[in-house]
């Protein structure tokens, strides 16, 4: 049993179709960021609890430190790279600009994956709602006021619309 | 995602050398059996990837069942609301049924870490971690629920009161599966509740936890059921069995409530640990039985008012 195989795995990545030969303890986080070379996906704490890794898995917000790179064979991921489209910045990263929302930056994507999960299921988000759903990823920067200001405001002139 | 000592350094690499993800039960208790011990159950891994990582635990293989469809169905047959193990906290969250039938379920599954954790994380699997704070537990003793645990000899039924036997540690054998989580829908006029207190709301282990059911009838007020359970103030969450018992025959009262709340004080047994410290936990006992009782009030809306 001690032989490592190494497995092939195909998975959707900010929409390309990517295969990657993977070891069984492989993490998601380290193919992203050590294979594809989409470093916007951070490492923080590498036991769920920071947030800084998150990227959606077949579009629910997960943290990509606790998933192992075999279980993504056959699913898709965005990661930040993923977020704008044909060259335009998404709204909300856009609204994260305008406002400030970014200081060191090393939360930002895990922010923005976090509150793009939420406008998808819950366009119309309560403070509360945006708050619990960036619960999840920490700001050391203490920047939570200015992420939250954003989040509402994009949640308010998309009017219900998807983005 | 309970820690003991915690290290500066974590490994990079995980310690397992195969991931197994398998798409029947009989598939994951044959390399169970095969790996005679050496072989771990995973389902979201964010309770079992941080433990690895820190050294706490070492197997040569992880069996992930979150492929098997049928550890990952909701359904209320016969009375009894069956959850998958492998079924993920968000979509326990998103079930109208786990909401109507088993309320205080539904609310200790909503504080579970963050929308991330909740998104991958099972019940099943915080059911086996077996960690004292495990926010499913408390709910899982009021609503007098059980385990169905699968193995190659065949199935038993364990009632969650019996199948926890410390932290971290459960009556499942090396090859046993946490199949089912089987819920008796409550009776009539029963409301549950489930209050967690941490030092912050999001993303916290509860210091202390509290679920009740309570019965009560709405002409007579008298109560006819009470069970009260308490999380992180023993080596396994516990039911209140003395301060249950004073509810049962009689109306329920401001003295009756602050006598109840004080005799479960007197059951726990909490430790003092980084989080809080065991007198401020068995003070915390009182005020949340207190608080989880008049929750029920205003639930059952039972012209208390």
């Amino acid at each position: 049993m001690g032989v490592m195989a190494k497995s092939q795995i195909h998975m959707e990545v900010n929409g390309k179709r990517v295969s990657v030969e993977v070891e069984p303890q492989e993490l998601l986080v380290d193919v992203l960021r050590e294979r594809l070379g989409l470093t916007g996906t951070k490492v923080g704490c590498r036991e769920g609890e920071c947030g800084a890794c998150s990227v959606l898995f077949d579009g629910r917000v997960v943290p990509s430190c606790l998933i192992p790179a075999m279980k993504t064979d056959g699913r898709e991921i965005t990661t930040i790279e993923g977020l704008e489209q044909n060259g335009e910045l998404h709204p909300l990263q856009r609204e994260f600009l305008n406002r400030g929302a970014v200081q060191c930056g090393f939360c930002t994507p895990g922010m923005l994956l976090s509150a793009k999960n939420l406008l998808d299921e819950n366009p119309k988000p309560t403070l509360q709602q945006i708050r619990e759903a960036i619960s999840g990823v920490l700001c050391r920067c203490t920047g939570y006021q200015k992420i939250i200001q954003a989040i509402q405001a994009v949640s308010e002139t998309m009017e219900g619309k998807k983005v | 995602m309970e820690k003991g000592r915690r290290k500066i350094y974590w490994a990079k690499k995980l310690s397992y050398q195969q991931y197994l993800q398998v798409k029947s039960l009989e598939e994951a208790l044959q390399i169970l059996e095969e790996f005679r011990g050496e072989a771990k159950l995973v389902a979201g891994g964010t309770d079992l990837l941080p433990q690895m990582r820190q050294g706490e635990l070492r197997v040569k293989a992880l069996v992930d069942i979150t492929g098997i469809p049928r550890l990952n169905e909701i359904r209320f047959e016969n009375g009894t609301l069956k959850i998958g193990a492998s079924v993920t906290h968000s979509r326990i969250i998103k079930s109208l049924s786990v909401l109507e039938k088993a309320a205080c379920l539904w609310e200790g599954v909503s504080q579970i870490g963050s929308p991330q954790i909740r998104n991958i994380g099972t019940l099943g699997g915080n059911i086996c971690n077996a960690s004292p704070a495990a926010d499913t537990v408390p709910p899982l003793l009021v609503l007098e629920g059980s385990a169905t645990i699968s193995s190659k000899q065949g199935e038993r039924s364990v009632p969650f009161a019996s199948f926890f036997n410390g932290p971290g540690q459960t009556v499942l054998g090396p090859c046993e599966i946490l199949k089912e989580i089987s819920i008796p829908e409550p009776s009539r006029y029963s409301y549950t509740t489930y209050l967690k207190l941490g030092r912050r709301k999001g993303v916290d282990l509860g210091l202390v936890s509290v679920a009740i059911l309570l019965k009560v009838d709405p002409e007579t007020k008298v109560c006819h059921s009470a069970r009260i359970s308490l999380g992180s103030v023993a080596p396994t969450a516990i039911r209140a069995k003395n301060a249950e018992t004073l509810f049962i025959g009689s109306r329920l009262s401001e003295s009756l409530i602050r006598e109840a709340a004080k005799t479960a004080q007197g059951e726990c047994q909490p430790i003092s640990d980084l989080r809080a410290s065991a007198q401020y936990r068995r003070e915390m006992v009182k005020v949340l039985v207190e608080r989880a009782v008049l929750q029920f009030l205003v639930r059952s809306d039972g012209g208390y008012g």
